[in-house]
């Protein structure tokens, strides 16, 4: 069966119901804040056993793909990131709907959607070989510098004051430190708290911080203002000028989505975060990011949606799963009888053409459901806020505890909720302390892992020429604003 | 068909959430395993396998549901630890449990705080290194691990199954000492291994079956005998180190689940585990198919735990 093939195969009316509603399945859960894509996967693979190999990996693509495009709708309109990838999102979609432009928001970020998920396509179908190898020589110092890079861009991150945004971003890293150290496998920093031992999870954080405190601060001030905004429900499809003017943007971000999901362990969220970074350091008007911002939102929305694409790069060249939604790929395949890697290629070429097809045409299907889905979702907007509060209170809830059916997870919600407002009220900016939140640990592992290979010398740091040149990156980057203050005087 | 499966899952979840202690026929509701790992893992597959063969072949009357906690695998033993034992939920796991109580005694989870039930099957364990490595046989490796001591850099999963093969490895070969890496699992390892950041890793005998076609060599088989599936690699025992390690998969319910409830379970495992489809599974994973249960299985889990106790904490961080 060629890729071509695979195509028909999948206009089949079997095939075609099976993957329009795995689309529709994942975009659902990735509206519903908490039920994240990787639940909703977990959840399908019993039911794939009996399916064929085949019609089993066009229903965990598409919602994969499907989830990962959800989560734009519920970060923009209730300031809930729908899913951990979509935190970017919240923090220009939501003021833009505020603006009165839910439909503009929405649109932007589902035609970024497509691009960047058809891009990864793209990298899938014919990079899969060599950007598996090159995501092999990305050693745990490479992978440590590109998250120093992306650390040291939080300084673009930050409105206002910069010592504010350091605060805030430092802040952030030093909250995501209780928990399991990933590296000895021990407990730490949880003053012998039960409810600590997992840590802070991310979920429970973000959705108090933005969305909670929102409707707190949002209360408050209920007697000034309009009960609820004037909402423009047009611009949910995007012009062909749009296209043009932010082409430039999606297809670097997509770049960026496709790179950081080839790399094994890193993800979705990273990625948006990378790339936002990027475009804001990169804009004409950045100063805008963080307040509406068209192109924070595309930039976020092109590379979450590109690591569909990476990650399932290094599973078809190598076997590897680099998140998620490959492992349980992973385990539908070993299920079948099927073992992912190069020989896939060869033994089961209707799998892999199938993964191949599925990927782009589900990513068709997403964007045609979501552009309809929008049309309903952002009348939203015109619900007077009184009915729509409890209704995102509830939705707060929910996300928090679901993940891991922890209750202590609502009080960690709770208790950022009184922590964002505090932030906010005190003009710390929020985006640097979610940076900080979700790349502290991260880069921490890698450095660590990085020592024990080299038995605690950093010199390697400086020695490999890939990290070298990002910690070059992130030195200049963090200097930058002194460079410029000097050169002022 | 997905819906009907959806529904029969939200009615599950309600029946979670109303807590009751089982008696009458067990099993009145549907039964709740809990994987302490993510999804595709090897307890994972296993797991899933059984669920798949007790639904298909009706062994059960109720449906089996699987959650995978990710995280440390502490955090799902301990939900089941704690969970009521109300007979329907239950906990497959293998060595980690009893060796993760010896480097972490302050977590406060340990095997005797559940009921054992039984024991389906097992894998052991092959040193990895890339097909162009200059380590021939594992004699080269402890030659060369002994002549410079804490130089070969070893990817493996700090106080994990890899880790420990390592540290018996190096047991077995007085002077022999390797400079071990947090890297992770399976994949990671294998990654970092090809990506030449590390120079040794182990692999899980699954897990070498999936990736083996790509430029590795196992050096041994930590198992008791040489795999049928690898006539070719040697014991490690043949090779003089005088150890083996082994992990198995172990199931348990939260202390003070009803005789009923185990029994039953116990039963089903053993009837899907005996299936033909089950013991072909189990050889092209390079498991092997045993099965325990009983008192046999307790006094196996105590004896387990005395061979690896001192071996485990010297997986413990310093």
């Amino acid at each position: 069966m060629t890729l071509l093939d695979a195509f028909v195969h999948l206009l089949a009316p079997t095939q075609l119901a099976i993957m329009l509603g795995g689309v529709l399945l994942g975009i659902a859960v990735g509206v519903m804040p908490g039920i994240t894509a990787g639940m909703l996967l977990a959840l399908t693979l019993p039911f794939t056993y009996s399916m064929n190999s085949v019609n089993a990996v066009i229903l965990l693509v598409s919602m994969f793909v499907g989830g990962v495009s959800g989560g734009l709708v519920t970060a923009t309109l209730m300031r809930i990131p729908g899913e951990p990838n979509a935190i970017m999102t919240t923090l220009d979609g939501y003021p833009l709907a505020r603006r009165g432009f839910p439909g503009r928001a929405l649109g932007l970020g589902n035609a970024a959607s497509i691009v960047g998920g058809a891009l990864s396509w793209v990298a899938l179908v014919l990079l899969t070989g060599p950007l598996a190898k090159a995501a092999i020589i990305f050693g745990p110092w490479e992978n440590f510098a590109l998250l120093l890079m992306a650390l040291a861009l939080i300084t673009s991150l930050s409105r206002g004051s910069f010592l504010k945004g350091m605060i805030a971003a430092l802040l952030g890293v030093l909250l995501a430190m209780p928990g399991v150290d990933e590296t000895s496998g021990r407990v730490r920093l949880t003053f012998e708290i039960d409810a600590l031992t997992n840590g802070f999870q991310l979920l429970p954080v973000v959705v108090g911080m933005f969305a909670l405190s929102q409707i707190v601060a949002d209360t408050l001030h209920v007697d000034q203002g309009t009960d609820h905004v004037r909402a423009n429900m047009r611009g949910i499809l995007i012009s062909l000028r749009d296209y043009v003017v932010h082409g430039w943007n999606m297809l670097r971000s997509a770049l960026i989505g496709v790179w950081i999901g080839v790399l094994p362990g890193v993800g979705a969220t990273v990625a948006s975060i990378v790339a936002y970074s990027t475009a804001k350091s990169l804009s004409k008007t950045p100063e805008a990011f963080g307040t509406g911002s068209e192109e924070a939102i595309v930039a976020a929305e092109s590379a979450n949606n590109a690591t569909t694409g990476g990650t399932l790069i290094p599973l078809l060249a190598l076997g590897i799963p680099g998140g998620l939604a490959d492992a349980i790929l992973l385990a539908a395949l070993m299920i079948h009888n099927l073992k992912p890697g190069p020989l896939l290629f060869a033994t089961n070429p209707d799998i892999v053409n199938a993964i191949m097809a599925t990927h782009l045409a589900a990513h068709i299907a997403m964007f045609a459901l979501m552009t309809v889905g929008c049309v309903i979702f952002a009348r939203l907007m015109l619900v007077p806020r009184a009915f729509l509060f409890p209704l995102v209170i509830v939705f707060c809830v929910v996300g928090a505890y679901a993940p891991d059916s922890q209750i202590s997870d609502v009080w960690i919600m709770l208790i950022f909720g009184i922590v964002g407002l505090a932030l906010e009220y005190a003009r710390f900016p929020l985006a640097p302390f979610v940076v900080g939140f979700v790349l502290g640990p991260l880069a921490e592992a890698k450095l660590r892992t990085a020592l024990m290979t080299s038995a605690g010398s950093m010199l390697p740091l400086l020695q490999r020429p890939i990290a070298l040149g990002l910690t070059l990156v992130a030195v200049t980057t963090c200097l930058w604003p002194l460079l410029r203050l000097l050169r002022r005087r | 068909m997905l819906m009907r499966r959806l529904i029969s899952g939200v009615a599950l979840a309600a029946s979670l959430l109303a807590t009751g202690w089982a008696n009458a026929a067990w099993p009145e509701k549907p039964i709740r395993i809990v994987v302490p790992f993510g999804p595709g893992g090897t307890s994972d597959i296993v797991a899933r396998f059984l669920q798949k063969l007790i639904e298909e072949k009706k062994v059960l009357n109720q449906p089996v549901v699987i959650q995978n906690v990710s995280g440390h695998f502490s955090v799902g033993a301990r939900q089941v630890m704690t969970a009521q034992p109300d007979g329907h939920t239950f906990l497959i796991i293998h060595l980690a449990l009893l060796s993760g109580e010896v480097v972490d005694p302050k977590r406060g989870v340990s095997y005797r705080n559940f009921d054992p039930v039984a024991l389906t099957g097992g894998f052991c364990f092959h040193p990895i290194v890339r097909q162009d490595s200059p380590y021939k046989t594992l004699k080269d490796l402890l030659d060369a691990a002994k002549a410079a001591p804490g130089t070969i850099v070893t990817g493996v999963n700090i106080g994990a199954l890899n880790h420990m093969t390592g540290l018996f490895m190096e047991r077995g070969s007085p002077g022999a000492k390797f400079r071990f890496a947090q890297i992770g699992g399976g994949g990671e390892n294998f990654a970092a291994i090809m990506g030449g950041h590390t120079q040794l890793t182990v692999l899980s005998s699954s897990e070498y079956q999936s990736y083996k076609a790509n430029g590795i060599r196992a050096l041994a088989y930590t198992g008791p005998e040489r795999l049928k599936l690898e006539p070719e690699i040697p014991t490690a025992r043949e090779l003089g180190l005088g150890f083996e390690y082994c992990a198995e998969n172990f199931w348990f319910a939260p202390k003070g689940t009803s005789r009923e409830a185990i029994d039953g379970m116990a039963a089903a495992l053993e009837k899907a585990n005996a299936m033909p489809e089950m013991q072909e599974f189990f050889s092209r994973q390079a498991q092997t198919g045993q099965f325990m249960k009983g008192d046999t299985y307790r006094q196996h889990l105590d004896s387990v735990f005395q061979v690896i106790e001192p071996v485990a904490k010297l997986a413990a961080p310093q």
